[in-house]
């Protein structure tokens, strides 16, 4: 039976790991290399990386750092932040990255999904969407959040996936670093608008709220910092209280 | 047994993630030799196809770069250990049908379909339980059922059960590895598939 992943998310900024509440204020919470060391022994599902400065300029994927992690991660790496074409694509790939994750260079440019995917398949394009409500209205923010792109995360979702995305990763911004539960009712309707696999982001704080997650929606895996950053609670302790729910679960081996 | 003379020769023709592959191999202990050309074969004991992406194009790419000759001659005559990975053994195939019908390295008597959707969310990603159906060397030391990862659209439909080493389930059973011979798949990713992975891996690389 396919199994449900826990995807421990990790946010840098040149080579320190941080992590916010809401986008913003972002703690710093150590260094990048013994963070990927500790989660590849702890044997997690897979592993996301998100550079968060990326966006601000035009600068290249840190390809060295993607080696460095690549050479330490022997379950799935997704890479993102700031990649805007297909030959960074190539790049992060040859440096060991198995996904890529996209944002905001779809909002100018869509097709890169169809030209990625034509390259090189479906299952290493990963479309990520972040969202907020604004005066009671969903809508997709791009730049790390910082601009409103006014379109509603369920077209969007839908479009990005009929390009060929082949997961979709949907953050709440509301929800973002607060540790209070993911946002059941933006996860159940952007999923009911796909087919493909959907990554839900944005709000665990205890196992209760991943059981709420794939109790209520048909999310396939959960992205989560704040509570591996800033608990006690490990990856497998999560996945064993999964796994007594009822759920299906990989424990680490 | 543990022959690290073995050098594992990482075909890359553009079309899959070498960095990931060749890490792997190499954190094992192996000679990873990444080769770009299709006369590099002879200087390797071992092959792997990694793969990514459209059975066309792919095809079209091992076709136009003159790799299909030679691993065929690799593989066949002079018997070399092959492992394709994902759509590395979909290439193994005679035939895939994505899109349009194409020409496969026609290793392995097979055809290359989608999954039939039945309301499931493809493609099938994450790590699911693949049970072993007969012995076979690339999964010494590893229990049945065990886990590993998985990340495709497209399934390997066998004419025979013969080569069928193990299969897996999503919504329907299908082909999680093949054997024949000298010539080794498996759909799911060993390079990314943690402890159990990695034993495959060795065990191909220990042939």
């Amino acid at each position: 039976m396919l199994k449900l992943r826990i995807i421990p998310t990790l946010l840098f900024r040149k080579f320190g790991l941080v992590k916010g509440v809401r986008f913003s204020s972002d703690r710093q919470v150590g260094p990048i290399m013994p963070a990927i060391k500790v989660y590849n022994a702890r044997d997690v599902d897979e592993l996301a990386v998100f550079d968060v400065d990326a966006h601000l300029g035009s600068k290249e994927p840190n390809y060295g750092l993607v080696r460095d992690i690549s050479k330490e991660c022997s379950v799935p790496l997704t890479i993102g932040g700031g990649i805007t074409h297909i030959e960074q694509i190539e790049k992060l790939l040859e440096a060991g990255a198995d996904k890529v994750s996209i944002n905001s260079a779809l909002f100018q440019n869509p097709s890169l999904i169809d030209n990625a995917v034509a390259r090189f398949g479906s299952q290493c394009v990963v479309a990520s969407i972040d969202v907020t409500k604004n005066n009671g209205q969903w809508t997709c923010k791009f730049g790390s959040g910082t601009i409103d792109s006014k379109k509603n995360p369920c077209q969007w979702a839908k479009e990005l996936a009929d390009r060929g995305a082949g997961e979709i990763l949907l953050t709440s911004i509301d929800k973002d670093g607060t540790m209070s539960g993911y946002d059941i009712e933006l996860i159940n309707l952007v999923i009911s608008s796909v087919s493909i696999p959907l990554i839900a982001g944005g709000g665990a704080g205890s196992a209760r709220d991943l059981i709420d997650l794939f109790k209520h929606t048909a999310a396939s895996a959960a992205a989560l910092a704040s509570i591996f950053h800033f608990t006690q609670v490990t990856p497998n302790e999560v996945k064993r209280e999964l796994l007594s729910a009822g759920f299906p679960i990989r424990l680490a081996l | 047994m543990a022959d690290r003379s073995s050098v594992i020769g990482i075909i890359d023709c553009g079309i899959s993630n070498i960095g990931s592959i060749s890490q792997s191999v190499a954190r094992l202990g192996f000679s990873a030799k990444v080769l770009s050309e299709p006369d590099q074969v002879q200087g390797v004991t071992h092959l792997i196809l990694p793969g990514q992406g459209s059975f066309f194009e792919a095809a079209e790419r091992l076709r136009s770069l003159g790799w299909d000759r030679k691993l065929k001659r690799a593989v066949l005559e002079e018997k070399k250990y092959i492992l394709g990975i994902c759509l590395g053994m979909q290439l193994f195939a005679t035939v895939g049908t994505e899109g349009c019908k194409a020409a496969g390295l026609n290793l392995i008597e097979a055809e290359v379909v989608r999954f039939s959707h039945q309301g499931l969310r493809v493609p099938h990603v994450g790590w699911n339980s693949v049970f072993q159906k007969r012995d076979c060397p690339i999964f010494r030391s590893v229990n049945s059922p065990t886990d590993f990862y998985f990340s495709h659209s497209f399934v390997l439909s066998c004419e025979s059960t013969k080569f069928v080493s193990s299969t897996c389930n999503y919504g329907q059973e299908f082909v999680s590895s093949i054997s024949c011979d000298n010539v080794f798949g498996t759909q799911f990713h060993p390079e990314k598939s943690s402890k159990a992975g990695r034993q495959v891996l060795k065990n191909f690389c220990e042939l």
